[in-house]
């Protein structure tokens, strides 16, 4: 997996900056592959590049893509023992990932209401 | 391989929760473990049916969410507190185990504001399945299409949707369907209540299962002693040989013959 945050020595290692984490709203909109991968994904729970390489029967190319892309818009993050593999560059399949979803985006409902019944 | 069942309506008052709690202790009647978590967090409802109030629970499915216990914590064997019309308690020779969502405003809106993550929500229902050994978990959800039953659409193996005949019901209905299609849920079954008895029962199993496409797994027609008993219990317990609870049976072999 490419990692932009490579190369930084804060101590704790540090999840790369995504647009996530994304909602059930958008991933209903993704286009048919993604969606679809995402859907065995959140049934699975976690699954490795190589379960997903073998759940789909694709060009493993193709489904690194898919999955680099579901990253970068902060579909997917790597698990915590995942993260530390990624630090080294290696590009391990082993890595485990798992679904980047909120039940919903916070503050959708106006505040006030909400602090009057805190 | 335990099965995740999540019951769903586009509309609220439709019989949910009623439905829900029939059908499930219906499974257990037959020796089966099963759970219902209660994931209708805006307006939770379903414990009354099994005669618990909000003293009754110290953890709910809220405080799972927050880390605060763990989800076998927030599980009530609820067995022993469903009883018959004479008040003595049920023989049921499984388990049912509740998982009940907070009552108090104030969670309500903790956790309506925050949101939640849905890995989280999924891994509590897998402890759920190992630690209790479950045979079925079923989801009570919010009526409508929001993002918490589209998360439960998205990691169930079963989903039931229940509708009236109604004409809002069968629009609601069809942009569930759909929704469930693209989120790819392996088995649909619809389940019709409320029907008004001037409706014949293959007319109207027919008449839905064309428009959907989608078999129809039971009918039931409204009926005064379910308002009567206000769900103050579990029907089929307290009517026995009522047609309804003749249907929740029925329908409880079909999800017993699909493991
Ligand atoms: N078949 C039926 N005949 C008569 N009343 C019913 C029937 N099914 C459900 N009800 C009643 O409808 C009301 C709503 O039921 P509930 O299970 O709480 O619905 P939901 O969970 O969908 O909001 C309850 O008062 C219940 O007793
Ligand atoms: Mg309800």
């Amino acid at each position: 997996m490419r990692n932009p945050a490579q190369g930084e020595s804060s101590p704790p290692p540090q999840r790369p900056p995504s647009a996530g984490p994304k909602t059930m709203t958008d991933l209903l909109a993704l286009a048919d592959p993604e969606r679809s991968l995402l859907n065995w994904l959140v049934r699975q729970r976690r699954a490795s590049l190589a379960d997903m390489i073998a759940h789909t029967q694709a060009d493993p190319a193709a489904v690194q893509a898919m999955v680099d892309g579901l990253i970068r818009d902060g579909f997917l993050i790597p698990l915590e023992e995942g993260a530390r593999v990624e630090g080294t560059g290696v590009e391990d399949s082993r890595v485990m990932f798992k679904p980047n979803l909120l039940s919903r985006k916070p503050r959708t409902v106006p505040d006030q209401i909400w602090k009057a019944l805190d | 391989m335990t099965q995740v069942i999540s019951i769903h309506s586009f509309r609220g008052g439709t019989g949910k929760s009623n439905l829900t709690a029939n059908i499930a202790t219906a499974i257990a009647s037959q020796g089966k473990r099963v759970a219902i978590v209660d994931t209708d967090i805006q307006s939770p409802g379903i414990h009354v049916l099994f005669g618990l109030d909000e003293d009754d629970f110290t953890h709910s499915l809220n405080d799972y969410l927050w880390d605060k216990c763990s989800a076998k914590d927030a599980a009530y064997d609820v067995t022993t507190h469903v009883t018959t019309a004479s008040g003595s308690p049920a023989q049921i020779s499984g388990t049912v185990y509740l998982v009940p969502s907070s009552l108090k405003a104030g969670e309500i809106a903790k956790i309506l504001r925050e949101g939640y993550d849905v890995g989280l929500l999924n891994d509590g229902f897998h402890d759920l399945i190992d630690q209790l050994d479950l045979d079925y978990l079923f989801i009570d959800t919010h009526p409508g299409l929001n993002e918490e039953t589209l998360l439960s659409i998205a990691i169930s193996d079963r989903m039931v949707i229940i509708l009236r005949p109604d004409r809002q019901d069968f629009l609601g209905t069809a942009v569930t369907l759909e929704v469930a299609q693209k989120l790819d849920v392996p088995d649909i079954t619809l389940l019709v209540n409320k029907a008004p008895d001037i409706y014949p029962r293959e007319t109207l199993i027919d008449r839905v299962q064309t428009q959907y496409g989608v078999p129809v797994g039971g009918l039931f027609y409204e009926n005064d002693e379910m308002l009567q008993l206000a769900s103050g219990g579990i029907f089929w317990l307290h009517h026995p040989d009522h047609s309804f609870s003749q249907e929740v049976h029925t329908v409880a072999q079909l999800l017993l013959g699909a493991e």
